[in-house]
Parts: structure tokens; C-alpha cells; sequence
């Protein structure tokens, strides 16, 4: 069983697939659909994707070594089983799209203006795939070693903007009238919190049997601590009102902080550049791995080698050409949510049932 | 196959060193700027841009920046500099360029200086009396919109011509835009001024029912000082600030402010700083009427006394109270200004209102609530004795 | 006197070639005993006095036939002896240095080990220095070097198997470790891939070490090496494999991961906190020496608001005038630094002193003044070579020395996030590389806690478990402290 990751890289691997991409753009989302009392919204998202992780988690510990494509054969028969992997591939294909997209505009308008976006595309591609290409080990030692410099970093940063910042901005925490609003948000921020389902992909190796659950559901909720963080923070530096106008509050944030020092960078937005960038590498090389391996599990008899470079090709020609702007928003809000939850949630929860129903 | 990998990795990486590179800005191409100045006069927009220019050091002159301001002189004398004529300051350091609009004004200085502008390092934004008075949202909204532009950039605002603030030979400086930005920063550092920057004014200019202040600049003396305050609402310009009357405002607006205050007491003058040790505002909503408490603790110290008498504990009793009432009347001096000179919320009394009520704030009309809340001001000075020097 | 039959073939081969085998008969009841050895191998003197002389001796006093086992038993004097009957290896005993006696009448015949081969004694060090260890360090005689490491380690586990490789050079290969400390599997894979390797000849452990990698990248060193003899006794006591190549001076060892290479005798040996923060410096200034240049140019060519204002109106004013862009002054400042580093090394000691004066004027004082560089890239290119030099162990600075120059390129063309790029894939190829099974990376990633506190402190505290990722057999020294 070479193929395995220790309890302490899937920690990260969860930790930075949900936080890599939508970390920037998470605070504009809260606030527009929750106010100040976004925290709540999130508290509820955390609980509830708590909740589905389990169920994938159980049902990887019950089939030591194998993959969703691998078990869900046993349970439902190999026709289902296929369909289920296409389904799951077709899924990862549109969020690859998107994130690659979503990033390399990210890069463009922020940093590289005058850069063609082909260009930045491939870039971001080569990393990733050549990142897949070496294996789900060796991508768990790397988001290891990124992951705790990106952890302690941005938790520098956060705690430094709160005690720059103005706090009287991220007050009331709490209204009642409010509460409607509160539970009514939660269907804005489902994106962010979709990435649980890349376990699916990951077998559990003996190593993981005892805490692999416990780390999982670790992960999930301090993925959730940490956007509260996020929202609060930057929400102190802008202000409540100005801050639904940034698409990329996060940055914009950074961008107006300044620490007291005459050593230091003025703009700290350098920060964001070097580790932020790093967390996306991560984030994306997971989702393409993940790619890789349903599109395998489909075709088993073609060379893994030759579908890395042809799903790349095929992500560098929809993500520049094809996917214009409408498209993007059009997935993003109305597919991806429906979708993400059908894939995250109701698959996993069916196959558990059926499973402990049939005694497996 | 490995060789043949590695060679069309290679040509990538020798194309795209050669070609790529699309952002890459040579420094040396531009020209600083250090400081930005609006000006408007009769419709016409004028904006004053003081800048380094990289080429000092040209083979076979000094370094000593003397010749470039005596060269920038033209030979006039600086009482003439107090007219309205603009070009007298065009000189190697200040470009002054004009326009029917924001938009016009800011490109034709594209057409008039002979290197690109580097806008990354500005270090302050002056607006004249008259801009002010027309509205300076259309400026901040571009410097929002503006990448290089950094949002922590100061923002001030002169009552004296705008010229006088450019005029390096009379000012005797060599940057004017350091001097300002490092003269507020010492300011704010030693709790003396308020914080007043892009970023601050962007989230402020979205409450309408609310105002803010900035700092401002004047020419006195042929030197740049800072007088007071400048009151704005709507972002246009409705009232000025001493620094009389900006004391109470200090106070409430300024973390650990820094105060000072002169005391007579039996035939002596006690001369006493005090810092803000505990600022606390508590609101109340009830029956449609806004109430705000200020609760105010000073920690105050003796500096010194024109004549040396001695005090005991009566002495020190009478003068904290002398002080308290003192620092009262500060700041119910503002209030009522703020209340009833220009019935405009510029104290940011809001923020404390809407922490607590933040629904109902949404709802209300905050102005016709702020100039009939109530207030209730306690202060209480405790004299702290520093310096280890016992008055007894 | 009789002829001798049975070795005809032999003494015939030897009189005909040109290896100039010289040979010694003695003659008794009209039977010669012969003795074939090549003098320049050959201690002259003990062959004359511990094997001609009793022999000849004895052939004086006594007229009783003797045969092989009579005499290595109670004839000759000498310590090493062997005895063997095959007739194909007797011109192969001879070559590698032993003297051989025929003996008539006999199957068998003597080897006797006589060797004496010129060498250089044991001198200082030149490539791993030290403040306080010791200073004897390995030659190119493989049995003064198994000297130097038997005195410090007396246990009788520790396994030396000699091999020969090479099909004309015939090296002797020495693998040492302990028995019952080493990873048997570890063991078994280098002896495997040592016995693989089929060449005409090997004359340099690091021959030997190329032979020995991965298929894959060979970017980054898999095996370190070793000069000194303590040092090779304390990674032996870690649990590691040493190779001692006949002829080399330098040992190597494996496996070894990317901590080692900064590790420092001296950390052992002096106090534990000097240790620590020798180490960070010593990490630190090897993250510095290739980064530091790309993260420049990085910087002052697309991210330049991140700095001062003062900063930046002082580079502007340095770099005026210099018609180079930043980027290219880079690649070709540090194209002349990498001259200069390889100029250094083959110099002559005379010619040494006069190369710094001239580097240090030409580089320095002229090139500003004549406008061709900005001082700031000197100083940072400088800073780079200094930093490099901080590390203990040379190989790993040639991997890096190539691939700054990668980073710089990209960081060029993309700024910043050209350069986590790069640094990635750089990571990347680290953390997926191995050393006969060990992660190159560890104790980083995958982490463990005990092995990274080792790595990072050494101290008695730490010091009494051996390193998880080895999978000794024993892992626990033997370490009780009062």
C-alpha cells in the first residue's frame, strides 16, 4: 500500500483544499449575505459539513485501501459504480475549470497585469501537474511543509489586523431580529466549504484506522474558526460598508494595513503573494490529482502519465477560450452549490446506508 | 525521451525569458512622486505633483541639491509667489498641469512631463479650500481604483493658497511631501493628532448621514504647520476646526490621547499633560431618544509650576477637579459644536450607536437622532506623580 | 634442477609477458621452491627475512621434504598467509600485491601478504573543518583507513565485507556497518547494488557513487561524504552504511537525507544552544544563497511598492545610468562569481592571494565606477557567495549553484509568483527523492516529532533514541545519566 497519507497530511490536505482559493473572496460573500453576524453562518456551515464528513470518513475507514470507485463496486455493482466515478469525474472537471480560471484572473488583475492569461494558466498547471504526477504521498508531504507556514502566517497577520484595525466595525456579534437573515446566508456560502469530498480519493492505510476520523472532522472545523477569523479581521480593517465592493477583500485588507516600523514593507501584500500562493499551489494540485485519479479509475487500462497531460490540455483550453465570464458566474452560483452538495452529502450518506444495510 | 524532455523544457524557458516578462517595470523609467496638490479655481481643476527625478546624479555636477532649487527660482521674488500665477512653480521638481475636469487635468500631465509617473510612493494628498468646498470624492474614488495607489496615503486639506504649500525655495526643504507625512506621523505618534487616511475616508463617505474630519496644513510663517481641522459632510467642506477647538476632539476621537492643560492655583500657573487612561461610551436607545455616557479616566502629571509652592492632599484634590472640569468643558465644547454649529456627526458618535443597535441604525435617520441626543460627561483626573518629584 | 611441472604454463605466461614479476628460487634436493612477487608492491626486506631466510635456513639443516602446510606452520615468520590450489588466480594474487610461493610436489601453493605500497600519510583535512574534533582523516590505502575506524569502534558486530568491482582495476570496495544497529534491508540493497555494477574500472569513490543512484534525477547528492575517521565512526553508530573505496580519500555513506547535509561535527561536541543557533544560521544562510538574487530581482522589477519610499528613490538614483536591466546584471554578476569560484579551486597556492585583489578591484571598485553594475546587486551577489560557504558539505552547494540560475529566469519573468512557482517545483523533486528507501526529506515531511527535535537539537536528551526514519534494529542507545 504505498499510496498513503498520515493523519497529520490529511489535517492539512483538507485544511488547505477549502481554504486555498476561497479565502480571498469570503469575507465580500459573508458580509453581503449576513452582516456582521457572519460568524453565525459559518458556525452552521462548519457543523453541517462536520456532519458529511463523517460519513465519507466512516466509509473509507470501513474499506481500508480502497478508493470511492474501488468500494462503491462492492456496494452497488460495477454499472453504478461507473456511473458514480463519472458523475464524481465530470464534477472535479467543472471545479477544475473554475478554480484554474478563478486563479489565474486572481493572479492577472492583482499582480501580473500585462501577462497574457494562457500564460499564467499553464504555469499554474505545470506545478500541478507535475505535483500530481509524482503521487497523493508525496502531495501530502508538501501540503505538510506549506501547510504550517501558511497556518502560522496567516494567523500572525489576522490577530496583527484586529489589533490595528477598528473593532466598533465588527460589532453587533449577535441580533435577534437578525436571525432570519443569519440562516437565510447560508445558502451563499456553501462554495467555500466544498472540498470534504476529495477523500473520497484518498485510501486509508492502517496507519489512519485510529485518529484519521478525528483529524478529519479536526480539519473541517478549523477551516471554520479560521474564515471567522478571516471576516472578522478584515472586516476591521475596511469597514462594513466599503468592504461589499471588493471582490478581493482579503488582499485589500493587507493592502491598507500598515505595522508601525520603519524596517518593515510598507504593503504587506507581498505576504499574500509568497504564502497565499502557496496555499493555492496546494489546493490546486489536490483537485487535479483527484481528477487524474477518477479519470484513471474510468480508463484503467491508458497510462496515468498520458492522462495528466491530456487533462491538461483539456483544462488550458476550456478555462482560456471557451469559459467566458457568464458562464463562470452562471456555474458558480447556480451548479456548483447543487452539485457540490449531490457529490459531498447524498452519494456518501446513500453508499454508507446501503452499506451497513447490507452488512459489508 | 528524458533528453528530449529536458531540451523542449529548456527552449520554453529561454522563450519565454526573452519574451516574457511582461510586467516588468524599470524603475529607472520613472519618475517619483512624492506629493499630490488639487487645486480649483473657477472651474478649472489644477493639480500640483511633486516628484524626485532620478537623473541627480548627471556626470560633472554636485549632488548638493542647492542648484536645482535656485535653478527652480527663475529669479523671481517669493512675494509675487502668493499670486494665482501657476508658472513660476513648474521647476524640475513640481508639475503643475490643468484641465476642464478631474480626468482632463490628470492626463495632460502624461503630455507635459517627460517621464512616466510612479504613483506607488506618494506620500500625502493636499486638497485647496475651494476643491474641498466642490467635493473630494471624485479624487479619493480614483485613488481607490488606482493599483499603485497605496490607500494609506494622508489626507489633508490647506486653507492657504496651494501654491505656498509647493514653494520649495521659501519653505526651505527639499521634499516637501516627506516632511509633511514624517511631520503628522511624529503628530500621531505622540497621540497629538488624528489618523487620517484614504482608507479611513472611504469607509467614512459611505455613511451619509455622518460627516468626518481631516487634518489640515497651513503656511505660517513661511513654514508648514498643522491648524486644526477641516469638517466634511457629504465629502464636501462645511466648517473648519482651530486648534483650540480641536482639543475635546482629540480627546475623544484619539486612543491614549495626550493633553495638556494649564491650571491656576493659588497665584501659581501648574502646568499638567495628562493621558486618556480608560475611555469608555455606553448608549442607550429608549423612547426614540439617543443617550451616549462618556465615562473619561486621566492619568495627569505635573510638569512644572511658574512658582514652586508646596501642595498637600486638599491642593492635589482641588487640582484634579480643576482639571476634570477643565477637560469637561473640552469636550462638551465639541459636542455642542459638532450638535448645533453644523448639526453634523463628525465625532463618529455613530459607530458606538450602531455596535449596539446595528438594525435599528439601519432604519433611523441618524442625523435628526444625533442633534437631539443627550449626553452625560464624567471625567475623572488623578494627578500620578511621574517624575518621583514630591510637591509636599 | 627439476623441472617444474605442474606450474609450467604459469612460469612460462610470466617469463613471456612484460609484468615484470620477479622471481626467487631455492633449491633443495634438487627441487626449487619459487617465490613470484613484483618489488615496487613488496617489502623487501621482510620477504628476505621472514621467508628467504628460514626457508634457506631450514634447507641448511635439515634434508626432510616439507610441503605448503609445514611451512606456513612452522617455517616462515610471517603474520598473513593463505593457501590455495587454483593455477588461474596465482597471476592475479601476484598483481594485487602478495607474494606467492610454489612449492614442488604440492597442490597448493602460499600467499603470502608482504604488501608494501607507497602512500600518503594521514594528513589534516581539507573540505570539512572543525573547531574542536579531531583532525586524522582517510587516505588512499584502504587498510590505513580500516585502521582509523577499527580503533574507535572495538565492537565485534561491526561487519566489513570487502568487494572487488571493476573488471580491470579489481577495487577493493570495503561496506562497514553494525550488525545488529544497521536496517538489514538498507544493507542488502547497497551490497546488491554494488555487486551489479559491471565497468572496466573504478578509481574514485565518487565514480562509484554514480554508479550507485537512482534512476531517477540526479540533481541532488544521495550519499554524503565523509573525510574524517570520527565522523565516519558516529554515523556507523547512527546506523548508517560507510563505503570505503580503495584508493579514494574520501568515504561515502547513505543513506543520507537533506538535514544532514548541515549537520556539523562541532554540534555534537560543544554546547547544546551554540549548537542550535549554528544550526538555524547554517539552514538559514543555505535558504539565503539560493534565493537571495531571484527574490531581488523579484522585488525591485514587478513588486517595487512593497518598499519604502526612501528605497525606492535610492534605487532609482543607484540604477540611472546602468545600461544593463536588473535581470541581466544578475545572470551576468553571478556568471563572473561562478568563474571566480571555479578559477579558485584549480589556482596554484602562489597565484591564490593575487586572485582576490583582482577579483575584489575589478568587480568591485571599477565596475561601479565605470557605471557597468548598481552596487546593490554586487552586495547582494556577494552576500549569496558568503552564504554558500556555510555549508559543511560542498556537494549539496554545487546542486544549488544550478539551481539559481533556474529561479532567477523565472522569477524574471513573472515576479513573486514565478518564484513560489519555481520554488515549488524545486520542493517538489526534494520531497519526492529518496536515498535507498529513506524519504529525503525527513524528518520535515513525513514528520516525526522525536526526529525532528533531534535533528534540530542534539542534546543528551535527544540523544539517546537514534533516528526513527533509519528503522534501526535498535533503537534506543545506550544512555544513562546520573
Amino acid at each position: 500500500m504505498k499510496s498513503t497519507v498520515t493523519n497529520r497530511q490529511i489535517f492539512f490536505i483538507i485544511f488547505l483544499t477549502l481554504t486555498g482559493y476561497s479565502l480571498i473572496s469570503i469575507p465580500k460573500d459573508a458580509v453581503k449575505s449576513a452582516g456582521t453576524g457572519a460568524w453565525i453562518t459559518v458556525l452552521l456551515l462548519t457543523i453541517g459539513f462536520m456532519f458529511g464528513m463523517f460519513f465519507i470518513v466512516s466509509l473509507n475507514k470501513k474499506f481500508e485501501g480502497k478508493v470511492l470507485s474501488e468500494y462503491s463496486s462492492l456496494i452497488v455493482g460495477k454499472i453504478m459504480s461507473k456511473v458514480i466515478t463519472s458523475i464524481y469525474s465530470v464534477y472535479f472537471l467543472i471545479i477544475s475549470v473554475f478554480l484554474f480560471r478563478a486563479v489565474s484572473e486572481f493572479i492577472k488583475y492583482n499582480y501580473l497585469h500585462l501577462t497574457p492569461l494562457f500564460v499564467i494558466t499553464a504555469l499554474i498547471l505545470f506545478v500541478s501537474a507535475y505535483n500530481s504526477y509524482k503521487g497523493i504521498t508525496n502531495i501530502g508531504r508538501i501540503c505538510e511543509i506549506y501547510g504550517i507556514i501558511y497556518v502560522l502566517v496567516f494567523i500572525f497577520m489576522y490577530i496583527t489586523m484586529l489589533f490595528l484595525g477598528d473593532t466598533k466595525y465588527i460589532q453587533p456579534f449577535f441580533e435577534k431580529n437578525e436571525i432570519k437573515q443569519y440562516i437565510f446566508g447560508v445558502k451563499d456560502l456553501i462554495v467555500p466549504f466544498l472540498g470534504i469530498e476529495i477523500l473520497t480519493m484518498i485510501p486509508f492505510g492502517n496507519v489512519n484506522t485510529k485518529k484519521g476520523r478525528l483529524y478529519s472532522l479536526l480539519s473541517v472545523l478549523f477551516v471554520g474558526v479560521f474564515y471567522i477569523m478571516t471576516i472578522e479581521s478584515s472586516i476591521a480593517i475596511i469597514g462594513i460598508n466599503s468592504i461589499v465592493n471588493y471582490d478581493n477583500a482579503l488582499l485589500e485588507a493587507m493592502r491598507e494595513t500598515t505595522i508601525p516600523g520603519t524596517f518593515i514593507p510598507e504593503r504587506i501584500d507581498f505576504i499574500f503573494a509568497t504564502v497565499g500562493i502557496m496555499g493555492i499551489i496546494c489546493c490546486l494540485s489536490i483537485v487535479f490529482n483527484t481528477l487524474s485519479e477518477n479519470v484513471t479509475k474510468l480508463l484503467p487500462r491508458t497510462n496515468k502519465n498520458t492522462i495528466i497531460i491530456i487533462i491538461s490540455f483539456v483544462i488550458l483550453i476550456l478555462s482560456g477560450y471557451i469559459v467566458n465570464k457568464d458562464i463562470l458566474k452562471f456555474l458558480l452560483n447556480n451548479i456548483v452549490p447543487i452539485y457540490g452538495i449531490v457529490v459531498a452529502f447524498i452519494i456518501p450518506i446513500k453508499l454508507y446506508i446501503i452499506a451497513k444495510v447490507r452488512k459489508l | 525521451m528524458k533528453i528530449k524532455f529536458f531540451i523542449v523544457v529548456m527552449l520554453i524557458t529561454a522563450v519565454i525569458s526573452i519574451v516574457g516578462g511582461w510586467d516588468r517595470i524599470n524603475i529607472t523609467d520613472y519618475t517619483i512622486t512624492t506629493l499630490v496638490g488639487i487645486d480649483k479655481i473657477d472651474d478649472e481643476i489644477k493639480i500640483l505633483l511633486e516628484y524626485e527625478p532620478g537623473h541627480k546624479e548627471i556626470p560633472g555636477s554636485s549632488t548638493d541639491n542647492s542648484d536645482n532649487i535656485s535653478k527652480s527660482s527663475n529669479g523671481e521674488d517669493s512675494s509675487s509667489k502668493n499670486s494665482n500665477n501657476y508658472a513660476n512653480i513648474n521647476s524640475d521638481d513640481i508639475l503643475v498641469s490643468s484641465g476642464n475636469s478631474l480626468i482632463e487635468a490628470l492626463y495632460s500631465y502624461q503630455r507635459r512631463s517627460s517621464d512616466d509617473m510612479y504613483l506607488g510612493a506618494v506620500r500625502s494628498v493636499i486638497f485647496s479650500d475651494n476643491y474641498a468646498k466642490s467635493g473630494i470624492e471624485e479624487y479619493i474614488n480614483r485613488i481607490k481604483g488606482e493599483i499603485e495607489y497605496r490607500k494609506t496615503v494622508f489626507v489633508f486639506t490647506t486653507n492657504t493658497k496651494i501654491q505656498n504649500m509647493f514653494d520649495k525655495q521659501t519653505l526651505k526643504t527639499q521634499n516637501i511631501g516627506f516632511d509633511i507625512e514624517h511631520m503628522y506621523k511624529k503628530l500621531i505618534n505622540s497621540k497629538l493628532a488624528i489618523k487620517s487616511t484614504v482608507s479611513q475616508v472611504l469607509e467614512d463617505i459611505t455613511i451619509k448621514d455622518a460627516g468626518f474630519l481631516i487634518g489640515n496644513f497651513d503656511v505660517i510663517d513661511n513654514k508648514v504647520e498643522k491648524n486644526g481641522y477641516t469638517i466634511f459632510k457629504n465629502a464636501k467642506k462645511i466648517g473648519i476646526l482651530s486648534e483650540n477647538e480641536s482639543k475635546g476632539v482629540n480627546l475623544l476621537l484619539i486612543n491614549n490621547c495626550f493633553s495638556r492643560y494649564m491650571i491656576q492655583h493659588k497665584s501659581t500657573d501648574i502646568f499638567i499633560s495628562s493621558y486618556t487612561d480608560k475611555f469608555k461610551i455606553k448608549t442607550d436607545y429608549t423612547n426614540g431618544v439617543v443617550t451616549f455616557d462618556i465615562n473619561l479616566n486621566l492619568d495627569s502629571d505635573i510638569n512644572y509650576m511658574s512658582q514652586m509652592i508646596n501642595l498637600d492632599d486638599n491642593d492635589i484634590k482641588e487640582i484634579q477637579k480643576k482639571i476634570s472640569d477643565n477637560i469637561e468643558q473640552d469636550i462638551i465644547a465639541a459636542i455642542q459644536t459638532s450638535q448645533t454649529k453644523y448639526s453634523c456627526d463628525y465625532l463618529n458618535f455613530y459607530k458606538y450607536f450602531r455596535a449596539k443597535y446595528g438594525s435599528v441604525f439601519k432604519q433611523i435617520n441618524w442625523e435628526e437622532k444625533y442633534i437631539s441626543a443627550k449626553f452625560n460627561v464624567n471625567v475623572n483626573s488623578k494627578i500620578v506623580s511621574t517624575k518621583l518629584i514630591n510637591y509636599e | 634442477m627439476t623441472e617444474f611441472i605442474k606450474y609450467k604454463n604459469v612460469l612460462k605466461n610470466i617469463e613471456n609477458s612484460k609484468l615484470d614479476i620477479k622471481k626467487r628460487e631455492l633449491i633443495k634436493n634438487d627441487k626449487s621452491i619459487i617465490i613470484l612477487y613484483i618489488s615496487q608492491m613488496t617489502d623487501i626486506n621482510m620477504l628476505s627475512e621472514h621467508i628467504i631466510k628460514p626457508i634457506t635456513e631450514y634447507n641448511n639443516m635439515f634434508k626432510y621434504e616439507i610441503d605448503s602446510d609445514y611451512i606456513t606452520k612452522s617455517i616462515i615468520m610471517n603474520c598473513e598467509y593463505s593457501l590455495d590450489n587454483d593455477e588461474d588466480k596465482i597471476i592475479e594474487y601476484i598483481l594485487s600485491g602478495m607474494t606467492v610461493i610454489l612449492i614442488p610436489d604440492d597442490n597448493k601453493y602460499i600467499i603470502a601478504n608482504l604488501k608494501n605500497i607507497k602512500n600518503r600519510g594521514v594528513d589534516l583535512p581539507e573540505l570539512t573543518f572543525t573547531l574542536r574534533g579531531p583532525r586524522d582523516c582517510f587516505n588512499e590505502n584502504l587498510d590505513v583507513n580500516l585502521s582509523l575506524v577499527r580503533y574507535r569502534i572495538k565492537d565485534p558486530n561491526l561487519n566489513v565485507n570487502v568487494l572487488e568491482v571493476g573488471r580491470r582495476t579489481k577495487t577493493r570496495v570495503a561496506i562497514l556497518h553494525i550488525g545488529d544497529i544497521a536496517n538489514d534491508e538498507i544493507v542488502k540493497e547497497v551490497t546488491r547494488r554494488i555487486t551489479k555494477i559491471d565497468v572496466d574500472g573504478i578509481v574514485d569513490s565518487g565514480e562509484l557513487q554514480s554508479l550507485l543512484l537512482n534512476k531517477g534525477t540526479d540533481l541532488f547528492p544521495q550519499m554524503s561524504i565523509i573525510e574524517r575517521s570520527d565522523m565516519a565512526a558516529s554515523t556507523l553508530l547512527d546506523g548508517k552504511v560507510v563505503i570505503l573505496v580503495e584508493g579514494s580519500a574520501l568515504a561515502i555513506c547513505a543513506p543520507v537525507v537533506f538535514s544532514d547535509f548541515f549537520r556539523s561535527c562541532d554540534d555534537l561536541l560543544d554546547n547544546k544552544y551554540i549548537a542550535i543557533v549554528g544550526k538555524f544560521i547554517r539552514m538559514f544562510a543555505g535558504l539565503l544563497s539560493f534565493t537571495i538574487t531571484a527574490l531581488y530581482v523579484a522585488i525591485v522589477d514587478f513588486h517595487i511598492d512593497t518598499m519604502p519610499a526612501e528605497f525606492i528613490i535610492s534605487i532609482n538614483n543607484y540604477n540611472h545610468g546602468i545600461p544593463l536591466s536588473i535581470f541581466t546584471s544578475a545572470l551576468v554578476v553571478e556568471l563572473i562569481i561562478e568563474m571566480i569560484r571555479e578559477a579558485m579551486i584549480r589556482v596554484p597556492k602562489q597565484i591564490g592571494a593575487s586572485i582576490g585583489v583582482v577579483g575584489g578591484i575589478i568587480i568591485g571598485q571599477a565596475a561601479i565606477s565605470s557605471k557597468l553594475f548598481s552596487p546593490i546587486i554586487l552586495v547582494i551577489v556577494s552576500i549569496s557567495l558568503m552564504s554558500s560557504f556555510t555549508i559543511p558539505d560542498y556537494t549539496i552547494t554545487n546542486a544549488l549553484r544550478v539551481l539559481k540560475f533556474f529561479l532567477i529566469i523565472v522569477s524574471s519573468c513573472f515576479g513573486l509568483i514565478g518564484f513560489v512557482i519555481a520554488f515549488s517545483i524545486i520542493v517538489i523533486n526534494l520531497v519526492s527523492n529518496n536515498s535507498f528507501g529513506v524519504p529525503y526529506f525527513a524528518p520535515f515531511a513525513p514528520f516525526n516529532y522525536r526526529d525532528f527535535k533531534y535533528t534540530i537539537i542534539n542534546g543528551k536528551d535527544t540523544s539517546s533514541f537514534r533516528k526513527g526514519y533509519l528503522k534501526t534494529k535498535d533503537p534506543k542507545r545506550a544512555n544513562k545519566m546520573n
